[in-house]
């Protein structure tokens, strides 16, 4: 498919979904239930046009990318462990496995309990990345070619020059991978964290006002605004990989 | 001396060498040969360290070795310089030697099968280490280049305390001044130590 039938089935596709949208408003023809297309384009075009509003979309993308730098750090962390040793591997294995297993929801309520709203989402929305990227990176250290490991044994590479040349190329795609689902994972989770923790200035709190004082309008912009960060992060990351291996041959 | 004292190793259900004895003859350059499959490989890699037999003895294993693999084992991700860079610290010398000079920036992936045999066997030539181990040196390899690494390897058996060569072409064997031993197998059995 070349590039412009893509843009144009893409176009096609959204004013489907506006259609149907738009029909649905007709059908239940209730604004408290649900916000035309209209309405909420221009509720966004309002939100967007609020200074407070940029200073909690940037507030929410500092703590998404704590949580992020925290939940890959960890994952990464782990991954070294359990795939160095075999005891780490057995106690950290079947954590991990249970926090991938368990609802974000739950983390979110208990970590209420345990510290301040504002740092809930960090807590909740690193738990979520760290054991895909531990599980991803763990599968990429098992992947990597014995035949290198043992050449990079043989010509006696050590340590350092073993990771950096033999392990780390290795996994890069793996961990790239991870990463890049990650972002939207977290940024999920800490927008739910924000909504049931409701801080100072967050998306998730102005979602949650938005529910509260049944202004369906401004919810349905806050969702959109959220899907538009989202999307513009996963495009950021995926231009700045694209750049970063750029001239490399594989 | 390198002595194999009732030497077994058996992986996958197949035995490759059972109560094998052996000393390695006390020459600079020592060729292995015999037919695919024997075992060959498995001698240079017990010598070489690489690999441990299921139960027997061998003493007088060399410390430090340089290991030319049967297959290139090149980081793909790294191009042919870099790849040298990692183990020697005059990479382009023995590029250039073996005729890659031109090839430098390339990545293994972009080598053709003897190019990439070539930058290997720059790699394994270039790492200092007291004994040189070569496993099929001159596979994928044309006359005139095996021509080339020959006369490297002649200089190598001059400079390292010890050359070891398995090759399952006894031809390119009798070019080097040195003693063959031949094998059948498996499990792996000496027919024969000559000098040539």
């Amino acid at each position: 498919m070349s590039g412009r039938t893509r843009a144009a089935a893409t176009i096609l596709s959204i004013l489907f979904w506006l259609a149907v949208w738009q029909l649905a408003y007709h059908a239940v023809s209730r604004d408290l239930l649900l916000a035309s297309p209209t309405q909420t384009f221009n509720a966004v075009v309002r939100i967007l046009g609020e200074p407070r509003t940029w200073r909690m979309i940037g507030r929410s993308l500092i703590r998404q990318f704590a949580a992020l730098g925290t939940g890959v750090l960890l994952g990464i962390v782990c991954a070294a462990l359990t795939s160095l040793s075999k005891i780490a591997r057995a106690i950290i294995s079947p954590a991990l496995t249970a926090v991938r297993a368990t609802p974000v929801a739950s983390f979110i309520i208990l970590a209420l309990v345990w510290m301040s709203s504002a740092s809930v989402p960090i807590f909740a929305a690193s738990l979520m990345t760290l054991p895909i990227i531990w599980a991803n990176l763990s599968q990429g250290v098992a992947g990597v070619d014995r035949n290198l490991l043992e050449m990079a044994a043989a010509y006696r590479f050590g340590r350092t020059k073993t990771l950096l040349h033999v392990i780390v190329p290795s996994i890069k795609g793996t961990f790239l991978a991870a990463l890049s689902a990650s972002i939207g994972l977290c940024w999920k989770a800490m927008i739910a964290a924000e909504v049931l923790g409701t801080p100072k200035e967050a998306v998730g709190t102005m979602l949650y006002n938005a529910k509260i004082y049944l202004n369906t309008d401004e919810l349905f912009a806050w969702t959109a605004i959220i899907i538009i960060v989202s999307r513009l992060m996963e495009i950021c990351f995926a231009k700045v990989i694209k750049a970063g291996g750029r001239g490399i041959t594989y | 001396m390198i002595i194999f004292d009732n030497v077994s190793l058996s992986y996958d259900g197949k035995t490759v060498l059972k109560n094998f004895s052996w000393a390695v003859p006390e020459e600079r350059l020592v060729v292995i040969t015999g037919p695919s499959g024997s075992g060959k490989t498995t001698l240079l890699r017990i010598i070489a360290g690489l690999t441990i037999p299921t139960s027997g003895k061998i003493s007088g294993t060399p410390h430090r070795v340089s290991y030319l693999f049967q297959e290139h084992r090149l980081i793909p991700r790294r191009t042919v310089l870099e790849n040298l860079r990692l183990v020697s610290e005059k990479p382009d010398e023995w590029l250039e030697r073996v005729g890659l000079a031109d090839s430098v920036g390339l990545y293994p992936a972009e080598l053709s099968g003897g190019m990439r045999q070539r930058a290997a066997i720059a790699r394994a030539l270039a790492f200092p280490a007291e004994t040189l181990f070569l496993d099929e040196p001159f596979k994928e390899l044309d006359d005139a280049t095996a021509g080339v690494i020959l006369d490297l390897l002649e200089e190598q058996v001059k400079v390292r305390e010890r050359v070891i060569l398995v090759t399952h072409d006894p031809e390119f064997a009798a070019k080097l001044a040195g003693t063959v031993a031949r094998f059948a197998g498996p499990p792996l059995r000496l027919l024969d130590n000559a000098d040539i």
